[in-house]
């Protein structure tokens, strides 16, 4: 060994001592110096903890208005001690709280151990708060506690984009335990409430309080403020909102509305839908079956696949601009069907002598047929693939969806079978092997409103936290940029507008006086249902585009008939109170 | 094999303090169980059983010949690697926590096991004289210390794998390893502290450099030390801002529990509270309120010291310390005389063993080491701990046994 050598026994020798001695002087430091406090601390018995939950941050809209928020109410919790005349206290808290005795004695079990404060009624009234506190001295095992419910004061509206929060399950207490929750503690469960969770939850604080015989407070030993949740505003226009769901009526479906030069969602709209405010108190198995049934209301349909139908067409008539096989005035005959080996492809209506700007704005399924002979399915699939398809938005909320753009290999993957032209020609109007969200479909619109960018859709402009302070500022981002030819453009955006503004087009009930509308309908379908999905999707004004819509009905029929009247609707109010007199940005 | 005369070396100032010790210990358990839904018998059973396995183990270590016992130490090693990295597997598999293999009501810890295989392992190690010149030749004995680390950390248990490395460490001042190198094993916590304020730092740094340099050490182990140490100090500055706060205030209470109201603050304080409030003499056996009313969670395992304090006082304390202290004595004095430098090794290994479990376990309970799963030796319910330690009590004695004594 090098340098000088040493004895290691003596250092462990030393280590040991030290050791002892640490541990003997920190005892006599407890038992002997501080005795009296901690006698104090055991004899009086006891150290309360209370746990001060955080107050959930707000959601606002981009104008201010709040859409969920955080009330403070009271529940009673039990801390048993073997010192309680368990018959006495359940007797006053039957008659206080109205619930029998047999139900109270259970939680004054002093083996449950303090630790666990659980809760015997929560949302206490006024005057069963009253009534407890003047008893208080009488049962020092009383203890108050302030928690926070959250309030949707808007109820069923944009109730899916906004969530609901519920009090955690054991499934998922685990992972919650290592951030500081605890059984009491409420998460977002869906929407924004689950998506943002981290920020809106805050920090629980709480104290340790060293209580008399008599359990009233009388020092506060330790002490850790709660920290309230970030604050959140949204890019939503409540009124927008509003106007889209009283358009979109009974109807199961979703409607989009997105500003194409940013990317920031003005409206998300799912029906049916469910009210939040309903998961504030706790669920009976029964209520919560009742609310599940008919038409699935928490389904977000926003974010469902389906087949898109003729707006898929926008696609095709890209790709097969650009590979110049058709121009406005190529000449195409319907009549009504194409005929493909032995099965007969039909088109919605005979439109004899035709050309292709035509095709486009009364949503010919034959020229498309054969345009999408044409340029096969590769073509399709790459060209969808630019548009977005396929492929996730990105959007800021949970379970967003892919949904399918398919070619020949996942053909073969999936079905083992080899691509047949029976499935380019279905795919060519937008269905067979091809899903599409409502909100992939308005994004896809967004890129013809745009020339061919796609801004990530997203929900939240601003996180502030409640000293003023920004935490997040989102900004608009570029996540597509497709590179057609200028003149690809003008043809489609062209087909688009003849297609609200001419007679003959599809779209004419989107017609909306002193705006100019480009949209594309699409009535696709789906077996084994038995109707089509109404479609619409279109952007305005056509010049300097501000708004997109997509209105998407499920099982409604004809877009043009069912869904487009409802954009109209839509476009009606924005242009009247929303094109010249708010700045969105 | 042992000759019956040789039975008069037994050293009876380790056996009679653990005897007193298990002992304490089963009225420990008893006094922190009554009030248990499972009732006291149940305890006080289980650890009898594992009293018995534990003597068991104690007798086997006692006779057994440490020359096979040398031969088995590396497959021993390897199995205990095997066993742990399964248990990492079995515990990924069913989504839970894996610390324990259980066989119906009896369980045991692996972790405890593989502490004694990484003991026998590095006696071997130490004992066959490697080369310890440079800083860089702790390296294998590092690694050796890192795969049983990583395996028990994951489980998780901090506490259990925390202690290889006191382990480790008590190894290399065993074998006189130089004391600089002790200290730049240490540094890089001594660089977290400087580094909070960058000039200081700096200087740290720099004085650092000087340091090794003046003692000649080979530029490479130079830049291994120094590098560390800058990467732990600013890299945990970085390190730091990137935690969000709820993370951030975890570690900080977990270091301090005093900061942690609701947590294992809480925890601690009741203990103090338990302990503080039993005076000089104890609230007398039995008596002990805070354990009575089952406030101290854990107090029949990692806080039974708690009940100690609260029921026998201060005058228990020190007896329990005392008597540790003495075993610790004891068995640093065979490790000192011990004939064999494989078994002289071991016994330095056994008293870390013990050494630091002691202090963590003590400390904890007292407020003043950060509240982590360690036992208290042979006070604790626990089978695997109390059957280990027993065993290393075993070997000591065998090291007893051998001593010669030169009888007049």
């Amino acid at each position: 060994m090098k340098g000088k050598s040493y004895q290691p026994a003596w250092l462990f020798l030393a280590g040991l001592l030290a050791i002892m001695f640490l541990l003997v002087s920190r005892a006599f430091q407890l038992t002997i110096i501080e005795r009296s406090h901690f006698k104090l601390l055991s004899r009086k018995n006891i150290v309360r903890l209370v746990p001060q939950r955080a107050a959930r941050g707000r959601i606002y809209d981009r104008f201010g208005q709040t859409l969920a928020y955080s009330q403070p109410t009271f529940s009673l919790t039990l801390i048993p001690t073997a010192l309680t005349d368990q018959t006495a206290l359940a007797a006053f808290l039957s008659a206080v709280l109205k619930i029998p005795a047999g139900q109270i004695t259970p939680y004054l079990d002093p083996a449950a151990g303090p630790s666990f404060d659980t809760a015997l009624k929560s949302g206490l009234t006024k005057e069963e708060l009253i009534s407890l506190e003047e008893n208080r001295w009488r049962f020092p095992e009383i203890q108050i506690q302030t928690e926070a419910k959250r309030l949707y004061p808007n109820s069923f509206l944009a109730a899916h984009t906004l969530g609901y929060v519920g009090k955690i399950t054991p499934e998922e207490s685990a992972a919650s335990q290592a951030k500081g929750l605890d059984l009491f503690d409420v998460v977002g469960k869906a929407g924004l409430e689950l998506f943002y969770d981290n920020e809106l939850r805050g920090q629980n604080g709480g104290q340790q309080i060293q209580v008399d015989a008599q359990g009233r407070p009388v020092k506060i030993l330790e002490e850790l403020a709660s920290q309230p949740g970030d604050e959140i505003i949204l890019t939503l226009d409540t009124e927008l909102q509003k106007t889209a769901e009283q358009a979109l009526g009974d109807n199961a479906g979703s409607v989009v509305a997105l500003d194409p030069r940013n990317g920031e969602v003005l409206a998300l709209v799912s029906h049916p839908a469910f009210d939040p405010n309903i998961f504030v108190e706790p669920l009976t198995a029964d209520a919560w079956r009742r609310q599940h049934q008919g038409r699935f209301p928490f389904h977000n349909r926003t974010l469902n696949p389906y087949p898109p139908g003729s707006i898929f067409k926008i696609v095709t008539a890209a790709a097969a601009l650009e590979k110049n096989i058709v121009n406005p005035a190529t000449p195409f005959y319907c009549p009504g069907y194409l005929q493909l080996g032995n099965r007969k492809a039909k088109c919605w209506k005979p439109h004899g002598s035709i050309n292709f700007l035509e095709a486009i704005y009364q949503s010919c399924d034959v020229t498309f047929y054969q345009i999408g002979l044409k340029l096969g399915i590769e073509a399709l699939h790459d060209m969808g693939k630019k548009f977005g398809l396929g492929q996730k938005t990105g959007i800021d909320l949970p379970y967003d969806r892919t949904g399918l753009i398919a070619d020949r290999a996942w053909k073969e993957k999936y079905w083992k079978q080899p691509w047949y032209p029976g499935d380019t020609i279905n795919l060519a109007i937008g269905q067979g092997f091809l899903q599409a969200t409502p909100l992939q479909t308005a994004d896809l619109v967004a890129a013809v409103a745009n020339q061919g960018k796609i801004y990530r859709p997203f929900l939240v402009k601003q996180i502030k936290n409640t000293a003023g302070q920004i935490m997040v500022q989102n900004e608009p981002r570029l996540i597509e940029q497709i590179d057609l030819a200028p003149a690809t453009w003008r043809i489609i955006r062209e087909g688009m507008t003849l297609a609200v503004q001419d007679p003959a087009g599809t779209a004419g009930a989107a017609k909306v006086a002193g705006l100019s509308v480009a949209g594309k309908t699409g009535s696709a379908e789906d077996p084994p249902r038995l109707k089509t999905h109404a479609w619409f999707s279109c952007f305005a004004p056509v010049e300097d585009p501000q708004i997109v819509v997509l209105v998407f009905v499920e099982q409604g029929g004809g877009g043009g008939a069912v869904a487009a009247p409802i954009a109209g609707q839509i476009l009606r109010w924005w242009n009247e109170n929303r094109r010249h007199q708010v700045k969105y940005k | 094999m042992v000759q019956p005369r040789q039975l008069r070396n037994l050293d009876l100032k380790i056996l009679l303090p653990v005897i007193s010790l298990i002992t304490l210990g089963f009225l420990a358990i008893y006094s922190t169980t009554r009030n248990d839904p499972a009732g006291p018998m149940s305890y006080v059973g289980r650890q009898f059983f594992s009293l018995i396995i534990g003597l068991a183990g104690f007798f086997l270590f006692l006779f057994w010949d440490w020359s096979s016992l040398k031969k088995i130490s590396r497959p021993f090693y390897l199995i205990m690697m095997v066993i742990l990295a399964g248990l990492i597997a079995l515990g990924e598999l069913t989504g839970g926590v894996k610390r324990w293999l259980a066989w119906g009501p009896f369980s045991l810890q692996p972790a405890e096991l593989g502490k004694l295989a990484v003991i026998f392992l590095f006696a071997e190690y130490f004992s066959s004289r490697p080369r310890l010149d440079r800083f860089l030749d702790l390296l294998p004995s590092l690694g050796l210390t890192i795969v049983p680390f990583i395996l028990i950390f994951l489980q998780p248990d901090l506490g259990t794998a925390t202690t290889l490395w006191a382990i480790w460490l008590g190894c290399l001042i065993w074998a006189k390893v130089d004391l600089t190198f002790i200290f730049c094993l240490i540094s890089p916590v001594l660089s977290i502290v400087a580094w909070r304020w960058p000039l200081v730092g700096l200087v740290y740094t720099a004085l650092l450099l000087l340091f090794l340099a003046n003692r000649r050490w080979k530029w490479l182990d130079i830049a291994v030390v120094v590098g560390l140490n800058l990467a732990t100090g600013t890299g945990f500055k970085i390190f730091w801002n990137f935690l969000k706060a709820y993370q951030k205030r975890r570690i900080l209470s977990f270091l301090n529990p005093g900061l942690d109201p609701l947590g294992s603050g809480y925890h601690s304080l009741q203990s103090k509270i338990a302990i503080g409030s039993g005076g000089f003499f104890g609230k007398g056996i039995f008596q002990g309120t805070q354990t009575t009313y089952q406030f101290i969670p854990e107090q029949h395992t990692d806080f039974i010291f708690t009940v100690i304090g609260e029921e026998l006082g201060f005058i228990g304390i020190a007896l329990v310390i005392g008597l540790l202290g003495l075993i610790l004595y004891r068995g640093i004095r065979l490790a000192a005389e011990a004939e064999d430098g494989w078994s002289s090794f071991v016994a330095a290994g056994c008293v870390c063993l013990i050494a630091f479990q002691m202090l963590v376990n003590i400390g904890m309970t007292m407020g003043i080491m950060p509240v982590v799963g360690i036992p208290l030796p042979f006070l604790s319910f626990g089978g695997s701990a109390l059957v280990v330690n027993l065993c290393a009590i075993g070997f000591l004695e065998n090291i007893a046994l051998r001593r010669r004594k030169i009888l007049f």
